[in-house]
């Protein structure tokens, strides 16, 4: 198939990484991307004329909230699920708190924070790619930092 | 803060990289695929038919109980010997909703190891029957489930299915070792 091995070798890495950020888990990142890749991959004669990043990314980020919703209706794993190994003791408090605090985030606040902070999407391309209004876009993102501050404020307090 | 969550994202993913076969991998599972497809599209018009004769056979023609009406929705269908949690209402990102849960003893699916059967109702002013909005609310194959239109996805046990019958509502149903088709088949929006 043309052009897609190619696209997964130069971009599959970055893709595992913000599927990464978007659940918190190793394993469950690794078959997202593999489903995105899949669902892409056989309709790759209709997007290959385009960039396809943006489609599997979509792809990525929805099918994160849509595993999220589905946990949460049946009350099988919290949301927020603890990350896959212990981060080494070495890493700084900071990174701890940080990541901490992202996993902790309800999926689709989680999606905007990574969306905007680390794929570097506007406002409006991540509302675009969740499939709501900007100032949903907006205000879930001011809430996400709001509580990754008072995160931040709450260990400088206990540190200090 | 915003600089410092970025430094902490790159330093907590750098070590994952993808598996150099993974494109060979997709490529070979997405082969498989469309002949699962293909296949299916021929034998869903005739299981649908079947289901749509079947179902009222099996549950009655009389109305459900009460306590299998979801927020306007009946559940026709149910398999014995499961029980039903209370229901929550809960709001998610201008959706109201509201899920009945019918599990092996009222417990856990998964944890207890038992099946469940979960129908969820979303009304909302941005719910609409396209294709858009359909992938914005949950990623899976856009399948036809006894006469409705919709998007099914199956993973870690658990079988998806949601539609819109009409605009402003979704429905979605779960399943866990319970045969989704049915429960589909036997829902009814009064």
């Amino acid at each position: 198939m043309t052009g897609f091995a190619e696209f997964v070798a130069a971009r599959g890495t970055a893709l595992l990484r913000t599927a990464y950020l978007t659940c918190g888990s190793v394993h469950e990142a690794e078959d997202v991307l593999q489903t995105a890749l899949e669902k892409a991959c056989r309709n790759w004669s209709r997007i290959d004329d385009r960039d396809p990043e943006p489609y599997v990314r979509r792809i990525i980020v929805n099918t994160v909230i849509s595993r999220a919703r589905r946990r949460a209706i049946l009350r099988i794993i919290p949301t927020g699920s603890p990350p896959d190994r212990p981060a080494p003791s070495d890493d700084p408090v900071l990174r701890h708190v940080l990541m901490d605090g992202l996993r902790a985030l309800p999926p689709r606040q989680r999606a905007v924070i990574v969306l905007r902070y680390w794929e570097d999407l506007t406002v409006s391309q991540t509302a675009e790619i969740l499939g709501c209004s900007v100032g949903t876009v907006k205000s879930q993102a001011a809430k996400a930092t709001a509580r990754l501050r008072a995160l931040l404020a709450e260990e400088a307090t206990n540190a200090g | 803060m915003l600089d410092d969550l970025k430094a902490a994202m790159a330093a907590e993913t750098a070590h994952l990289a993808v598996a150099p076969d993974l494109a060979e991998r997709v490529e070979r599972r997405a082969a498989r695929k469309r002949w699962r497809t293909l296949l299916a599209s021929l034998l869903v018009p005739l299981l649908a038919a079947v289901g749509w004769w079947l179902v009222p056979q099996v549950a009655g023609m009389s109305a459900v109980p009460a306590d299998q009406v979801i927020d306007g929705v009946e559940v026709g269908y149910l398999p014995p010997g499961l029980t039903r949690v209370p229901v929550e209402r809960e709001t998610e990102d201008g959706y109201t909703s509201i899920t009945g849960l019918w599990t092996t003893g009222g417990g856990k699916p998964f944890v207890d190891g038992g099946d469940g059967v979960a129908v969820s109702v979303y009304r909302g002013p941005r719910i609409e029957n396209t294709r858009a909005w359909l992938e914005s609310f949950g990623n899976g194959e856009t399948r036809e489930i006894a006469g409705h239109e919709g998007v099914y996805s199956t993973g870690m046990g658990v079988d998806t299915f949601f539609w819109v019958p009409k605009p402003g509502m979704n429905v979605m149903i779960n399943t866990v070792g319970v045969d989704l088709e049915r429960v589909v088949a036997g829902i009814t929006v009064r």
